[in-house]
């Protein structure tokens, strides 16, 4: 866990006043045992592959990465400053855990691992993203997945 | 851990992670021991305040490339490259900013504003991915923040191109000079 009282107390506070949306329901849905399940990647870090486009002010689009993506192909162009990109730097598992998915998968822990993830850049207002995320929930179903690993960097 | 939640039968689930981040608070020697790795020589006195910052940031830069080919050597890899400059072209690219303190070209579809923020990434990303090929050096993001914005002519220069772009009446100029070049934990440096 990243913890509030470790942070500094810039950072501490901005993340304090952020405000944060309720739901007015708690759906849940039980699923198939993890092994037979596949699991797709979602992470929020403005990742993408280096020869994609970059992310932008208030991009709500989202950046497909293919399972079989090396992380030498993984870049990161979140757009704030202050997101630390140093665990990124060090293993892209950190916040992409794709082949930390893929040992679970020849474990025989999950089921199989997504042909495809998805990487949205996390500072822009959720509201915003609304639709992409309606469309990549979409894309997920028609690939079959029925497990997502979220990754909110 | 996290997948395991899966297979949960009731919901809603909000269960803490059973690990910590590693806490490098009660460790503030750490912060000290990465020395930027530059002998810059003799200042020359006939440059201007600015034009000895660029030329600092020049030498800073070839020298930490030194390590930057070690990084890519063992990693096999970059965190190098969102602005689709070369590492050398990113630092021309910011140099020409706070030389003339105006580019009139994109880069590509970039606008200069998203420019400038890309290539001040891509340096920070080069200078990271170096000094962690340099033996013993710690690796921890406080560390590493700490020796970048305290240490680097890099980080100097970035700040000039915040006061400069803080002078520019476009909204997007004006976003990146308050927002999107200097972490906020990091802003107390730079009070003018």
């Amino acid at each position: 866990m990243a913890r509030l009282e470790k942070y500094s107390e810039e950072e501490r506070n901005h993340l304090l006043s952020l405000s944060c949306q309720g739901f007015t329901t708690a759906p849940f849905v039980s699923g198939p045992p993890l092994s037979q399940r596949k699991v797709a990647l979602i992470s929020t870090a403005g990742l993408h592959l280096r020869n994609d486009r970059p992310f932008g002010l208030g991009a709500a689009d989202y950046r497909l990465i293919p399972k079989g993506a090396a992380s030498a192909d993984l870049v990161m162009s979140h757009i704030s400053t202050n997101f630390d990109r140093t665990g990124f730097q060090m293993d892209h598992n950190l916040v992409f855990p794709l082949e930390r998915l893929c040992e679970l998968e020849e474990q025989g822990f999950i089921g199989s691992v997504a042909d495809y993830h998805y990487s949205f850049m996390g500072a822009t207002d959720p509201e915003q993203m609304q639709d992409t995320a309606k469309n990549v929930a979409e894309i997920m179903k028609k690939e079959g997945v029925n497990a997502v690993l979220l990754v909110p960097v | 851990m996290a997948l395991k939640l899966l297979e949960s039968s009731r919901g809603p689930l909000l269960e803490d992670f059973p690990e910590d981040a590693p806490d490098m608070t009660d460790q503030p020697q750490a912060v000290l021991q990465i020395a930027c790795p530059v002998s810059f020589g003799p200042k020359k006195e006939n440059l201007s305040a600015k034009e000895l910052l660029l030329e600092l940031f020049s030498e800073e830069f070839f020298q930490m490339n030194t390590w930057h080919e070690q990084a890519l050597s063992k990693n096999k890899k970059t965190t190098t490259g969102i602005s689709g400059l070369t590492p050398e072209a990113a630092v021309e690219f910011l140099s020409a900013f706070v030389r003339v303190e105006i580019v009139d070209n994109n880069i590509g579809n970039i606008s200069v504003a998203d420019g400038l923020r890309m290539a001040a990434e891509d340096i920070k990303a080069f200078y990271f991915d170096a000094v962690s090929a340099q033996p013993g050096q710690p690796t921890d993001s406080k560390s590493l923040a700490e020796w970048f914005w305290g240490q680097t002519s890099a980080a100097q220069v970035i700040n000039e191109v915040r006061k400069i772009s803080l002078k520019g009446d476009s909204k997007e100029m004006q976003l990146l000079g308050k927002l999107l070049l200097v972490p906020r934990n990091q802003m107390h440096r730079f009070k003018d």
